[in-house]
């Protein structure tokens, strides 16, 4: 068994960064990813345009195509938060892993629920599809047999684009498994955010720590569920 | 009642451990301590090590004993410490796993015995308001709401077991610092070193390398005192008052 190092002394001059400590990094890591559900819901409630028809979606693509620099802006403010957030998550998952070395034979959980538990796995699953995602959708690197259809009035046909990838089962499946990776996450981190920033607690509690779990299953009905629907052929290309 | 037991032996905090298996005959009024005593009686009586394991004052209020039962610290019943367990809580022929709290930052002293004093200094590094001794004060003379004062006593009502610790995945002493914490943040006598405090006890829990909270909810769970973790909001909230007025 490993020895308890000695503690360093409590004063002043030896003591850690604030945003250094287990709960510095805790805070930086739930106020990065209020920003990534911030976005996530933005981003849910857009494609969800993609019932409303070809002309309207593709006129919200190339509205926020239009943005120029602030288009620039938010995509470089989601991945400063995306990288400060996984940074902070390994760091604290490594430290949590450190203060157990010795597992328990036998350890019955009580509270904690799978996907709190699976914070970390979920996490790298949404990464990794997230380079996927980007390079399918923003760079056309993958699928990119629909990448270049223009619509009637010449703009990019975003709405072909994602209809047609989305008929196919192996495509449509990768983002399901995915949102079901992200709305696990959020089910517990938005509860887990709310605690962090000292907000969960007294009357506040039990509200808090339902917005999770509501938030995981709206994000998972309203990202599933269209490219589900191009699936089963309800949106039409 | 017949029970099958393993129990978890180590020599030392160098030495590897292990499951041992145990059968022994108890009394369904016994506590659990008891019956380990029975079962330590029987050891010596063969002239084998007894089993080691941590206990005082076996009424539930001192916060010595510490076994983790079937998986859950201080087992199978809620708001309540591992001496007031008794084998009624357990079918005839049952089969119990006992093993010692683990952490990085408790070493095993010995079998089922860990060294919680990590605890203590944390304790040392600001848990404390800090007095001229001297007469007692009058037992009224600072005025506390009466809503303030129960609050600050749920939160004084820590033992300071760490079960909490024991429970968490991340072995996290966040629901201990934060009880501590909020209990003297509360009181009128804790405000000169409040910020101060937070700050200290903070540090000294990450140098005692004890895990980060994620707000899984295991160590209220299991704590004996029902210590809410709305101890862990408040002393997010400290550490943040602490940063916003420099005195991190």
């Amino acid at each position: 068994m490993p020895v308890v190092p000695d503690p360093k002394p409590a004063n002043s001059s030896e003591r850690p960064q604030p945003l250094g400590s287990t709960i510095g990094r805790k805070v930086v890591m739930a106020l990065s990813g209020a920003v990534l559900v911030g976005f996530a819901l933005a981003h849910m409630a857009g494609h969800l345009k993609v019932y409303a028809g070809r002309d309207d979606y593709n006129a919200y693509a190339a509205f926020l195509q239009g943005l120029g620099g602030l288009k620039w802006l938010v995509r470089f403010g989601l991945l400063a938060a995306l990288v400060v957030h996984v940074r902070s998550g390994l760091t604290l998952a490594a430290r949590n892993k450190g203060a157990r070395p010795h597992a328990y034979a036998v350890k019955r959980a009580q509270r904690s629920t799978p996907y709190g538990r699976t914070m970390l796995l979920s996490g790298l699953v949404f990464v990794a599809f997230l380079i996927y995602h980007l390079a399918h959708f923003t760079l056309g690197w993958v699928h990119p047999q629909y990448f270049a259809l223009k619509d009637a009035l010449g703009r990019t046909d975003v709405y072909g684009n994602f209809v047609r990838s989305f008929q196919s089962p192996i495509i449509t499946g990768t983002y399901v498994i995915a949102t079901a990776a992200v709305s696990m996450h959020v089910a517990h981190a938005a509860s887990s955010v709310l605690r962090t920033l000292g907000i969960s607690s007294g009357a506040l509690r039990r509200s808090c720590e339902r917005v999770g779990p509501a938030l995981g299953v709206l994000l998972f009905v309203g990202f599933a569920s269209v490219p589900v629907a191009c699936l089963l052929d309800l949106v039409k290309p | 009642m017949r029970l099958q037991l393993h129990i978890w032996r180590q020599k030392n905090s160098r030495e590897p451990g292990r499951l041992v298996p145990y059968a022994v005959q108890a009394d369904e009024h016994m506590s659990f301590l008891e019956m380990l005593d029975v079962l330590n009686a029987e050891l010596i009586r063969k002239g084998e090590d007894p089993i080691a394991f941590d206990h005082d004052c076996r009424e539930g209020i001192c916060g010595a004993c510490s076994l983790v039962i079937d998986g859950v610290p201080h087992g199978p019943r809620a708001a309540t410490t591992t001496c007031q367990i008794h084998m009624r809580e357990f079918p005839d022929g049952a089969e119990i796993t006992i093993e010692p709290w683990r952490a990085y930052a408790f070493p095993v002293v010995k079998d089922l015995m860990v060294d919680r004093s990590a605890l203590d200094r944390i304790i040392a590094a600001g848990g404390y308001v800090s007095v001229r001794t001297g007469a007692a004060p009058d037992a009224n003379a600072i005025p506390i709401g009466k809503n303030t004062a129960e609050k600050a006593f749920d939160y004084a009502a820590c033992i300071g077991c760490g079960a909490c610790v024991a429970a968490c995945p991340n072995a996290s002493a966040m629901l201990f610092v934060g009880a501590k914490v909020s209990h003297l943040a509360l009181l009128p006598q804790g405000q000169v070193e409040r910020t101060a405090r937070a700050s200290r006890m903070i540090a000294a829990m990450d140098a005692e390398s004890f895990g980060g909270c994620s707000n899984h909810g295991e160590c209220e769970a299991v704590c004996p005192k029902s210590i809410s973790l709305d101890a862990i909001a408040k002393l997010n909230r400290e550490f943040m008052r602490a940063v916003a007025t420099g005195e991190s």
